[in-house]
C-alpha cells in the first residue's frame, strides 16, 4: 500500500552525492573557525576535517563503483532492489516525535499515556486492557524516574516529589 | 610481597562483617537494576547513590559503591541482549552477537554466558590486583598521549570487521561517527557544528549515539509489527523457555575459559590505563577475540565466544580501572572519579600514601570485590529466568514501551529534553543506514573513538611541536600502531572472504 521500492544502486549513487556535498560543505563551515595560536597546536578545525576527507573520499569511491554497476546493470537488468513500508516508518517517526515534543508541553505523564494508550488500543483492539496496561506503566515509570531516582520529568499534574514522612 | 600478606588478615576482618555483606548485596541489587535502565551507566548510577554513603563507615561506603558499579556494568547487559538496547555505553558490544542469540532462541545461554564471563572477568582482575597492583599502576603510567592516540586507533582498527560486503559504506560510517564525536564545545578553542542551537554546543552523549544507532532501528521495526507477524515470530521466542534452546553447562564454561582468560587481561589492562574505561576496553577484547578465533567468520551471527569476551573485559575494567584511581589518584572515568569521591568525603586522600597508610582497606576493596562478583552471580543466575520472560512479549506490544523507556533513557541522561529528540533523528537516521546497507556499529566505532585519538593527536601534537615524526617514534606507541595496521588488515581480509 505505502510500500516504495527502490533500486539499491540508483539509491547509492544517491547517498554518495549527497555525502560529498555533506563533506564539502562540513569542510567550508570548519574554515570559519579561528586557526590555533599554540604552536604544533593543529586546531579545532583539524581532526572534523580528517573525518570529512573519510567521508568524502569513500563517497567518492561508492559513487564511481555504483556509476559502473549502474552502467553494467542497464545491460543485464540483475540490478538489486529494496522496499520500505514508508507509512510504518513514518507513523514511528510522528507517534515518537509527538511523544518528545508532549513530555516538554503537556507533561510526561499525560504523553506517556497518551503515546501508550492510543498504540496499544491500536495494536490489540482491546481499549479497556490498552487503558490499564498504560496507566500501570505510566506509574511504575513515575515511580521508578521521578520519586526514586529523581530524573526531573517534566509533569503535568504528579508531583515531583512525595514526602512519606 | 610481604605487604600484601600482612595487609590480607585484616582486609579480611573488615569484609566479612555482616554491615559490610549487607552493604554489598544492596550495591549489586541496585547496580543491575540502574544498570538496566537506559541512559543509567555506571557513573550516573554511582552519583544517585552517593548520598547513602555517608551514612555508612569508610570501608563499606567504598564496597557499597564499588558493587553497584559493578553490577551497573553487568546490568547493562541484559537489555542489550534481550532487546537490543544496551543499558550502559559498554553493552553495545554485547548487542552485536548476545542479541542474534536471543533471537536464536538463545537468550538464556547468552545471559548465562554473560553473567559467568562478567563475574569470571571481575574476579581475575581482583586477583590480578592483589598479586601486582604497584606493577599495574607504572604500565598505566607509561601511556602518554602518543601511546592513547595510537590505542584509540588500535579500537578502530576493528571496523574492518564490521564492513559487511562493502566495505566502502563502512569506512564512510566510520568517518561519520569520527565527524559526530566532535560536534560541540572543543577543548581546542572552537564550539563545533553547533549551529547556533543551544542543545548542539554540549555535544552529542555517547549513550544517546548508542541508543540510537544500535536500539532505534529495531525499535523502528517493533513498532511496525503486526498480529500476524507477531505470530510468525513467538514460537521461537518461546523456544528458549520452554527448554528448546540450548542451556549453559560447566563444558560451555570451561570451552570458554581461554576467551574469558583473553577478555579479562584486556579489560584489566584497558582499565589501568586513565581514560580509555569499560566501553574501549570491550571493543578491543571483542576485536582480540575475533582476530584469535577459528570462527570469525560467524562473529555477529550470535556465537558464544562474542558475547563472553566483552563481557570479561567489561567487568574486569571496573577492577583494572581501581588501580591508578587508588595508586595515584588519577581517576580514569567519572565513575571512578565518583568512586574518589567517596574517600574523599570519608578524609582519605588517593595516592601511593593510600597504600601506605590504609593498606588494609585498600586489600579489602578488592577482596569485597570478589565478594561482589559472588553476589551478582547468585543475582544474575536466580533473575535470569524473569529478565528472560521479555520474549515472551509480542513485538507488537512491547514496542511501544520500549520507545517511551529509550526516550525517558535518553532524557535521564542529563534532564534534557533536546537529548530524546536527539535520539529519534539519529534513530531515523540510523533505520535508513540500514536500509541502505549501511552498517551503523562503525559509526558507533568513531564516536566512542573519536575524542581518544583527537584529545591525544592534538596533545601530542603540541608536545612535539607538531613534528609527527617524534611523535610515533616511542617504542610503544610503533608497537601500538603496528598492532593496529595488523588487525585492520586482517580484519579487512577477512570481511571480503565473508
Amino acid at each position: 500500500m505505502s510500500n516504495w521500492t527502490v533500486n539499491l544502486t540508483k539509491a547509492d549513487i544517491v547517498n554518495a552525492f549527497l555525502l560529498l556535498c555533506f563533506s564539502v560543505s562540513g569542510v567550508y563551515i570548519t574554515t570559519t573557525w579561528l586557526p590555533p595560536v599554540m604552536p604544533g597546536d593543529p586546531g579545532a578545525a583539524f581532526f572534523p576535517r580528517i573525518a570529512l576527507s573519510v567521508i568524502f573520499i569513500f563517497s567518492f569511491v561508492l559513487f564511481v563503483q555504483k556509476i559502473r554497476t549502474r552502467l553494467h546493470d542497464r545491460t543485464t537488468s540483475s540490478a538489486p532492489h529494496i522496499t520500505i513500508d514508508l507509512s510504518k516508518f513514518f507513523w514511528t517517526l510522528l507517534f515518537s516525535s509527538l511523544l518528545v515534543a508532549g513530555i516538554s508541553t503537556i507533561g510526561f505523564e499525560f504523553s506517556g499515556f497518551l503515546f501508550l494508550f492510543i498504540l496499544l488500543w491500536q495494536r490489540t483492539s482491546r481499549w479497556v486492557w490498552a487503558f490499564f496496561m498504560s496507566l500501570s506503566a505510566i506509574a511504575i515509570m513515575y515511580l521508578i524516574f521521578v520519586l526514586i531516582l529523581k530524573v526531573r520529568l517534566p509533569l503535568l499534574f504528579l508531583p515531583d516529589y512525595i514526602k512519606f514522612f | 610481597m610481604e605487604d600484601i600478606l600482612g595487609n590480607i588478615g585484616p582486609a579480611l576482618n573488615i569484609v566479612f562483617q555482616f554491615e559490610t555483606f549487607l552493604v554489598i548485596a544492596l550495591g549489586v541489587l541496585a547496580g543491575v537494576i540502574l544498570g538496566i535502565l537506559p541512559g543509567f551507566g555506571g557513573s550516573q548510577a554511582l552519583a544517585l547513590m552517593f548520598p547513602f554513603t555517608f551514612i555508612m563507615s569508610p570501608s563499606a561506603a567504598i564496597l557499597f559503591m564499588i558493587s553497584i558499579y559493578s553490577a551497573a556494568e553487568y546490568g547493562g547487559s541484559i537489555p542489550a541482549i534481550l532487546i537490543r538496547t544496551p543499558g550502559t555505553t559498554a553493552a553495545a558490544m554485547t548487542v552485536l552477537d548476545g542479541y542474534p542469540m536471543a533471537q536464536k532462541g538463545d537468550a538464556y545461554r547468552a545471559l548465562m554466558i554473560s553473567i559467568t564471563s562478567g563475574v569470571f572477568g571481575g574476579i581475575f582482575s581482583s586477583l590480578i590486583f592483589i598479586v601486582a597492583a604497584t606493577a599495574l599502576a607504572w604500565v598505566g603510567l607509561q601511556f602518554g598521549p602518543s601511546e592513547m592516540f595510537a590505542l584509540g586507533l588500535l579500537g578502530l582498527a576493528i571496523i574492518g570487521s564490521f564492513v559487511g560486503n562493502n566495505p566502502t559504506k563502512g569506512f564512510i560510517a566510520a568517518g561519520l561517527g569520527l565527524l559526530l564525536s566532535t560536534f560541540g564545545e572543543s577543548p581546542f578553542g572552537a564550539v563545533r557544528f553547533s549551529f547556533d542551537l543551544d542543545f548542539l554546543s554540549d555535544g552529542i552523549p555517547l549513550i544517546v549515539m548508542i541508543i540510537a544507532m544500535l536500539a532505534a532501528p529495531e525499535i523502528f521495526r517493533l513498532m511496525g509489527l503486526t498480529r500476524a507477524d507477531d505470530e510468525a515470530s513467538i514460537d521461537g521466542s518461546k523456544g528458549m523457555l520452554s527448554g528448546r534452546g540450548k542451556g549453559f553447562s560447566f563444558f560451555d564454561f570451561r570451552k570458554l575459559l581461554p576467551t574469558m582468560l583473553r577478555g579479562s587481561l584486556i579489560g584489566t589492562f584497558i582499565g589501568a590505563i586513565p581514560g580509555p574505561g569499560p566501553t574501549v576496553g570491550t571493543v578491543i577484547a571483542y576485536n582480540e577475540e575475533k582476530r584469535w578465533s577459528k570462527r570469525a567468520d560467524q562473529f555477529g551471527t550470535g556465537i558464544d565466544e562474542a558475547v563472553s569476551a566483552p563481557e570479561s573485559a567489561n567487568n574486569a575494567v571496573v577492577a583494572g580501572a581501581m588501580v591508578p584511581a587508588l595508586a595515584l589518584g588519577i581517576p580514569g572515568s567519572g565513575a571512578i572519579a565518583v568512586l574518589l569521591g567517596v574517600l574523599v568525603s570519608k578524609n582519605m586522600v588517593p595516592g601511593p600514601t593510600l597504600f601506605t597508610e590504609n593498606g588494609p582497606l585498600v586489600m579489602a576493596v578488592f577482596i569485597g570485590l570478589i565478594i561482589c562478583n559472588i553476589f551478582l552471580l547468585l543475582c544474575g543466575i536466580l533473575g535470569i529466568k524473569y529478565f528472560a520472560k521479555i520474549v515472551e512479549v509480542p513485538g507488537r506490544i512491547l514496542g511501544p514501551f520500549v520507545m517511551v523507556m529509550l526516550i525517558i533513557g535518553a532524557y535521564a541522561h542529563d534532564n534534557n529534553v533536546a537529548h530524546a529528540g536527539m535520539v529519534i533523528v539519529f534513530g531515523a537516521l540510523a533505520f535508513w543506514m540500514d536500509k541502505f546497507n549501511f552498517s551503523t556499529i562503525p559509526v558507533i566505532l568513531g564516536f566512542v573513538m573519536g575524542p581518544i585519538i583527537e584529545q591525544n593527536l592534538n596533545l601530542a601534537m603540541v608536545i612535539n611541536q607538531g613534528n609527527v615524526i617524534s611523535m610515533v617514534s616511542r617504542p610503544l606507541t610503533i608497537f601500538i600502531l603496528t598492532l593496529s595496521v595488523i588487525t585492520a588488515y586482517a580484519a579487512y581480509r577477512r570481511s571480503k572472504k565473508i
